[in-house]
């Protein structure tokens, strides 16, 4: 168990190298000379020249990605162009904003995609399971921000029922989290839908289930402890990645809520042209989903024992399922 | 007299199979006519090409003067107006006819998409046959970077792009059909991986066949089947993303009628006017209601084995 999470970890150093590489790659050639958009167009040759140093701008790539990496592991993001503010502690600002938000979107979907997935695959073929496959389809082909528009439309608009915008304190926080989460959570929730299904499905056609019946076990108890436990994998696995998703994609809720979260930080940094602030968040982001992504892995020695044994059982039979796993993959 | 028996059945085997013989392709389009919504949908989505190419062809017809006049003109005595006979789905925040806007839009959100999604098939399908096809270090290192690239929240990856490039046509193209490289490099690769094994790769090698030949004309023909399916469903994602960044004012930028950008304004207008709203969002539902329909059912066409 412990060897397994270890492994893990020991496999999230490159990833976390590699992302952060193509981060600062990608916003850090960009084209346009940052001197000029710090000191202005009027700025004389020899202002410029110094502030290239100071940026490091005439080193190459590499070496800047270095020291970047060095500063960002002194918790050390930079200094906006724009504002002089510091990078790190507005990005600590916002993203705990993200997080509730994703959290509630992530609950939203569970909520509604597993209890519709497992009734969909108990009434295979039925009009229960027709209704929620159309749902499904819809749900993953909706776009979200449009779907955010509509339930404003709906419920602030006409109805008047709960807040279009913002973020409520204290009390008025879950009024005001309701029309994002459903938002966000929609197109999650078609998905967990149509892999809670096709898993239960899967697990139903199973001898033990047949095994079960016959010992004269309660269906209901069947359906939870013999189909849904072991269907359960791959429906964490999706709502992991759906998860990390909605971490590093809330941007086009938040803007459309006006959601103070890290994703619409990072789209009003980016109209800004306000590179330290767009490149922190989005370096922050990219991290933080690839921690979740860890996260579920090692998530998955508690769900599946089977993993555990592996880490438990003879080393020699170990070896055998890992040239399995790569000839596999 | 049994290996006689055995020779006869195997003959009547061979027999009845020559009488059925049909190729991959034909069985894979009657299996596909079976799904009705498959077909509607197919159905819709090469009228609404038929309308693009439409768009595309009066432009040059007329100089553009109809697409200036009608699609791009403000004429904001009648902004807001609501659906009519003489504008289906009503005015926009301009004055503009959406339903115009929406037709001509096809160009930026479906031909974009197809054409973003052909470059990352492009790419990542050569990027993928190199590596299932020689294996080794060069597969590892090549897979490795595709690893890091599918680490990255998609959104985030082409949100990250477009900030470093600027918004434009080309550089939203750019910066969706990044992001798909991956996908079409895996696939590709796995395909490649088992057919390279073949016994007719190895006959290919016998007469002396070159590596790019035998990829290009043995083995990629062979790994269609799945990359169709993929691209099908990349095309819906591509619309999704091409909307999505252009809504939040990275992509394609206003006056261009893409239907997430029609979008930008109507937030402020939602009080005003419900159908700047509902209309271009709904012609991103059906296309890419369209597309997956059709994607899934390309999979079961083509890979009955896949079908649940």
């Amino acid at each position: 168990m412990h060897k397994y999470i270890g492994k893990r970890l020991l496999m999230m150093i490159p990833v976390l190298i590699g992302v952060s590489f193509l981060v600062f790659f990608i916003l850090a050639v960009s084209p346009g000379d940052p001197t000029r958009m710090i000191l202005g167009q009027q700025a004389s040759e020899e202002s410029i020249q110094a502030m290239r140093e100071e940026l490091g701008l005439d080193n190459n790539l590499f070496v800047r990605y270095f020291n970047y990496m060095t500063d960002v592991f002194r918790g050390d993001f930079g200094t906006s162009w724009k504002t002089q503010l510091e990078v790190l502690p507005q990005v600590l600002g916002y993203f705990p904003n993200t997080v509730i938000l994703s959290i509630a979107g992530i609950l939203v979907a569970i909520l509604i995609g597993v209890p519709i997935g497992i009734l969909s695959a108990k009434r295979q073929y039925t009009w229960v399971d027709n209704i929620a496959t159309v749902l499904g389809l819809i749900g993953v082909a909706m776009p979200n921000f449009w779907l955010g528009l509509l339930l404003v439309m709906l419920f602030s608009v006409n109805l008047g029922w709960l807040p279009s915008s913002g973020m409520g304190e204290g009390a008025a926080l879950l009024p005001s989290l309701i029309l994002p989460a459903l938002t966000i959570g929609t197109g999650c929730a078609a998905s967990i839908m149509r892999m809670t299904r096709s898993s239960m499905l899967e697990s139903m056609r199973q001898d033990y289930i047949d095994t079960a019946r016959a010992k004269g076990l309660k269906e209901g108890y069947i359906t939870r402890m013999h189909m849904f436990k072991n269907a359960l994998i791959p429906i964490v696995t999706i709502i992991g990645l759906q998860f990390g998703m909605l971490l590093g994609g809330a941007a086009l809720t938040e803007t459309i809520f006006s959601w103070p979260g890290l994703g619409r930080f990072m789209i009003e940094s980016i109209k800004a042209k306000d590179m330290p602030m767009v490149l922190g968040s989005a370096m922050f982001l990219a991290l933080m989903y690839s921690v979740v992504n860890l996260l579920v892995d090692i998530l998955y020695a508690y769900v599946d024992p089977r993993i555990k044994a592996q880490y438990h059982s003879m080393g020699g039979k170990k070896r055998g399922s890992k040239r399995f796993e790569k000839q596999h993959s | 007299m049994e290996a006689n028996a055995l020779k006869n059945n195997t003959a009547e085997v061979g027999r009845t199979e020559q009488v059925k013989a049909r190729s991959l392709w034909a069985d894979a389009v009657r299996r596909f006519k079976k799904n009705k919504m498959a077909v509607i949908s197919l159905i819709f989505l090469l009228v609404l090409a038929g309308i693009g190419v439409t768009t595309l062809v009066i432009d040059w017809a007329t100089d553009s003067s109809i697409y200036d006049e009608k699609v791009i003109d403000q004429n904001l005595m009648q902004r807001f107006e609501a659906p009519s006979k003489e504008h289906v789905l009503g005015l926009d925040e301009f004055g503009r006819d959406i339903l115009l806007r929406i037709l001509w839009g096809t160009r930026y959100s479906l031909f974009m998409s197809i054409a973003a999604v052909l470059a990352a098939g492009i790419f990542g399908v050569m990027i993928g046959a190199v590596a299932g096809y020689y294996g080794g270090r060069v597969d590892n290192v090549i897979m490795r970077l595709m690893d890091i690239v599918l680490s990255l929240p998609y959104m985030l990856l082409a949100i990250a792009i477009v900030a470093a490039l600027g918004p434009g046509l080309v550089n939203v193209l750019i910066s969706i059909a990044i992001g798909y490289i991956p996908e079409f490099a895996r696939i590709t690769r796995a395909s490649v991986m088992t057919i390279r094994e073949r016994e007719f790769i190895e006959a290919a090698k016998a007469v002396g066949a070159s590596d790019m030949t035998i990829i290009f004309r043995q083995i990629l023909p062979n790994a269609m089947a799945p990359l169709i399916v993929e691209a099908t469903m990349a095309v819906a994602g591509a619309i999704l993303s091409i909307a999505g960044l252009s809504f939040l004012g990275l992509g394609i930028q206003p006056p261009l009628p893409e239907w997430g950008a029609m979008l930008t304004n109507a937030r402020g207008y939602i009080r005003d006017a419900w159908h700047i709203t509902v209309f271009p969002g709904l012609a991103i539902l059906i296309t890419i209601l369209a597309l997956n329909i059709i994607g899934d059912g390309l999979r079961d066409a083509l890979d009955p084995k896949l079908k649940n």
